[in-house]
């Protein structure tokens, strides 16, 4: 355990030292939620059904929270290291590769929200009709929180497990693509899901991109009953129980099978 | 005349880099299918989107359906261009310097912020093109009036000052990676400049729109061509727009020169 | 000998911002940096004739990449002035860019995905080369390199040993008068280090060409370098032959016998400073002077088998310099 506290400890002062870099890929990821909430906002005050215009600007305002909390991108590196050979560094190590990947992942996210975290709390103190009614509710709250929690767990495993492929195509990177791709539609990113026609929502619900995002954010505006709730928390669980099982198993079997790359 | 044989010097290195190139993707046929598939579908996704919303609403803050997927249209064939030709080879540029490798540019008989843009043409990205091309043609057909030649010419004007500025923005942001040590951030930056091309400007605010104009001027690349095709554009804006690509032009030189300055001074 | 690489007073000093250990020293740093000044390249002069062949040595840090991007106009200088061919490089003139050429080891500048006689045509477009020299240029090359083996297979394919050998050629096929070779052995097996020092060899040998070659293997130097230029903390400590530093600044010789009968170690200390005692050899550490007159001594006195008379290496030389701080 001490082990992982060291390795936090040492990522934070390596990202500490590349500060702005940090603070510009917050910004940048920020984007595509602001300019869908622009789109949807838009529309919402010019359409008579659908959604009011102060939950969709709730729901993106928090989606790019959510956001800067559940995304992963050290399925991408541990990609390009499985792909070069590099990963070979790590089999030497007392650490798990994971673990490494989630103490950098953290550390970043920990460091990123500082800001807009405040930011968000001035909001919420100073002007408390801003956003949709239901997330001034205690309980509300702590349901998103676990949510959010369980979306990035989940997220950020299913990163890793699409990254295991690189043990078997060299086209790797393609697949992480639409993988990228597919996350944007299928999390209710660039269309809140329940925009979408039916056949799609219930397309997504067998994907995991739907509970790294939109879950969180349907628990938020108060869009799930009690038990509907718990019911996709369960489902998060279930989804990382079922990602951990594939890493494992994969990583067993790749490593098996692994040609270190190179010479 | 220096000027014109270091051109035609640049030309023909291009030239034989577009070859190689196109050799290079060929070798890749697995890669270049998906994606190209990829690249389709991520177009299939935008027009999913355009129809989702205008199942919402009929106009989205005065552009119809039809305009709107010309704004698409345009931003793939645009931005498929740039990425093409040169984004992603500034994008490169922050690794190339922390892997030691960017000295080879300096090394190289050429101005090093040609060839650093130039240095690669990557096929893959034409995909983008040749898909905006078919979307562009059928938008265009579905419109009342289709634009007339004096909209076509302004049109292909405004474009190519909207590329100029594109390039400006990119080269004044990597110029960053020379101040900063590590900038991996990069890429998100050029997804960042994309994300709004693809939708009509006047959805903004206020205040952003005006930043988006004329402080980061990304309505010049996509918007205003499409406010040109849609008989939206007005005789000042294209005045504007030559001056806006002038100004950025120019800073992306300083801030290119400012960073290769700080890069000859401080790099060990 | 018409000077090609002419350096006075040449300096760089550098700003860099120091870490501060620890969870509350990243904090700090997060705030304000603290800066402090590093003397990279005290100023420095040195001139460097057409068809030299000099290495640079020093200890890690001790300025020799910094001098040789100064003269590759990759860097600017704090002070001081420089030229290369008679020209200013940190100008980076196209006549200037045209006719030198930087090698780092372990850097590639080659296309990953494409064969490397790609590349080389490549170079050969932006070099301006016409066709014909092209051509002679390229024919020498796969002679010098054997690069016929690999020469139309993809770089990403090439053990390390022919992607380094494409490297050079890359480097070396517009036929630059001057050439940086920084650390371009380094991680490569015997075999191709002795290939690549064969090649620099020979290229310096048929065409003049002016090389600065920085390595941390002395054997690059000792077979190449006729000159060497060792520098320490940004400092020349030494400028001249190479035969010379090994005979100014080693004063001794080692004289090696295989004993035909034991001898006490005792009673060799008086001929010189026993280094090995591993009967039957025996080495002895002599001053310069006496090598003869002792070596004779002993063959009267003992009987012996064998005995060999060695140079100290240039190992030897460099570790004394680096830690007597001996220097002329």
């Amino acid at each position: 355990m001490h082990k992982i506290l060291r390795v936090l400890g040492l990522k934070w002062s390596e990202n500490l030292e590349y500060r702005g870099d940090i603070i510009l890929w917050t910004i940048a990821d920020a984007l595509v939620p602001i300019v869908a909430l622009t789109i949807w906002y838009t529309v919402s005050l010019s359409s008579k059904q659908g959604f009011p215009p102060q939950e969709i600007l709730t729901y993106y305002i928090f989606a790019i929270f959510v956001r800067a909390i559940t995304t992963a991108w050290g399925g991408y590196f541990l990609a390009g290291e499985i792909l070069k050979g590099e990963i070979v560094k790590y089999l030497v190590r007392p650490l798990s590769v994971f673990w490494i990947h989630a103490a950098e992942n953290i550390t970043v996210k920990v460091l990123r929200l500082i800001l807009p975290l405040v930011v968000l709390g001035l909001i919420l103190w100073l002007k408390p009709h801003f956003f949709w009614p239901t997330v001034y509710d205690p309980r509300t709250i702590a349901f998103f929180a676990i949510s959010t929690i369980l979306a990035a767990i989940l997220l950020f495993i299913f990163d890793m497990v699409s990254a295991m492929l690189a043990f078997w195509l060299e086209d790797v990177m393609q697949i992480r693509e639409y993988q990228s791709m597919l996350y944007e539609i299928a999390s209710g990113t660039l269309i809140p899901l329940a925009f979408l026609p039916h056949f799609a929502q219930k397309l997504f619900n067998f994907l995991p991109f739907k509970y790294t995002l939109s879950t969180p954010l349907e628990i938020l505006l108060g869009r799930l009953s009690p038990f509907e709730i718990w019911q996709q928390l369960g489902i998060q669980l279930i989804w990382i129980t079922v990602c951990t099982t594939a890493i494992t198993v994969l990583w067993k079997k790749g490593l098996k099978i692994y040609a270190v790359p190179g010479q | 005349m220096p000027f014109l044989d270091n051109s035609l010097h640049l030309a023909r290195v291009w030239l034989a880099i577009v070859r190689v190139s196109i050799i290079r993707e060929m070798e890749f046929r697995a890669n270049f299918i998906l994606g190209l598939v990829r690249q389709i579908a991520w177009l299939g996704i935008f027009i999913l989107m355009i129809k989702t919303v205008f199942a919402n609403t009929t106009s989205l803050a005065g552009w119809g359906q039809n305009e709107v997927l010309i704004i698409l249209s345009l931003s793939r064939i645009i931005e498929g261009f740039l990425n093409t030709v040169f984004s992603r080879n500034v994008a490169e540029v922050p690794q190339m310097i922390q892997a030691g490798t960017f000295d080879f540019i300096l090394t190289k008989p050429m101005p090093a912020q040609l060839y650093a843009s130039f240095r690669r043409f990557k096929v893959d990205s034409l995909a983008n093109v040749v898909a905006g091309i078919v979307l562009l043609i059928y938008a265009l057909t579905q419109l009342p009036t289709l634009p007339s030649i004096s909209s076509l010419l302004i049109f292909m004007l405004v474009s190519l000052l909207g590329i100029a500025v594109f390039y400006s923005l990119l080269i004044i942001v990597v110029s960053l990676a020379f101040l900063l040590e590590r900038f991996e951030g990069f890429y998100a930056f050029t997804n960042m400049f994309s994300e709004p091309l693809t939708v009509p400007f006047d959805i903004f605010p206020r205040g952003p729109r005006l930043i988006l104009t004329y402080l980061l001027p990304l309505a010049f690349v996509v918007f205003v061509p499409a406010q040109a095709l849609t008989h939206r554009l007005q005789g000042w804006q294209v005045i504007v727009s030559i001056v806006i690509t002038s100004i950025f032009l120019l800073l992306a030189h300083l801030a290119w020169r400012s960073g290769i300055r700080r890069y000859s001074s401080a790099s060990s | 000998m018409s000077t090609v690489i002419e350096t006075k007073n040449l300096q760089k000093t550098f700003r860099v911002h120091r870490k501060e250990p620890g969870l509350w020293g990243s904090l700090r740093s997060l705030v304000k940096r603290q800066y402090e000044t590093v003397e990279a390249v005290k100023p420095t002069s040195l001139s460097i004739s057409k068809g030299e062949l000099v290495g640079f040595i020093g200890p890690n840090g001790a300025g020799k990449t910094t001098t040789l991007k100064m003269l590759s106009g990759l860097l600017h200088p704090s002070a001081g002035t420089a030229t290369v061919l008679g020209q200013v490089p940190w100008q980076r003139s196209k006549t200037f860019l045209k006719q030198f050429s930087l090698v780092m080891g372990q850097k590639n500048q080659l296309w990953w995905d494409l064969p490397l006689y790609d590349s080389l045509l490549l170079q050969r477009d932006i070099y301006e080369m016409p066709k014909n020299d092209f051509e002679e240029s390229l024919d020498e090359l796969k002679k010098l390199l054997d690069l016929d083996e690999f020469l139309k297979i993809q770089v990403r394919k090439l053990s390390l040993g022919q992607r380094m050998r494409g490297e050079f050629a890359a480097a070396f096929i517009y036929r630059p008068k001057v050439l940086f070779l920084d650390e371009p052995t380094i991680g490569l097996d015997i075999v191709v280090q002795k290939k690549i020092r064969d090649f620099i060899k020979q290229y310096n040998q048929r065409h003049q060409a002016t090389i600065i070659l920085t390595s941390h293997y002395l054997d690059d130097v000792r077979e190449l370098c006729k000159r060497l230029i060792i520098i320490d903390h940004g400092q020349i400590m030494f400028d001249g032959l190479t035969d010379d530093l090994i005979a100014k600044h080693v004063n001794h010789k080692s004289i090696i016998l295989t004993l035909g009968q034991a001898v006490p170690k005792e009673d060799l200390v008086q001929y010189g400073q026993v280094i090995k005692y591993d009967l039957p050899t025996v080495e002895l550490r002599v001053p310069r002077t006496k090598t003869s007159t002792q070596a004779a001594a002993l063959l009267t006195k003992f009987s012996i088998n064998d005995i060999s008379i060695e140079e100290p290496s240039l190992e030897d030389v460099v570790r004394e310099l680096f830690t007597s701080k001996d220097y002329a």
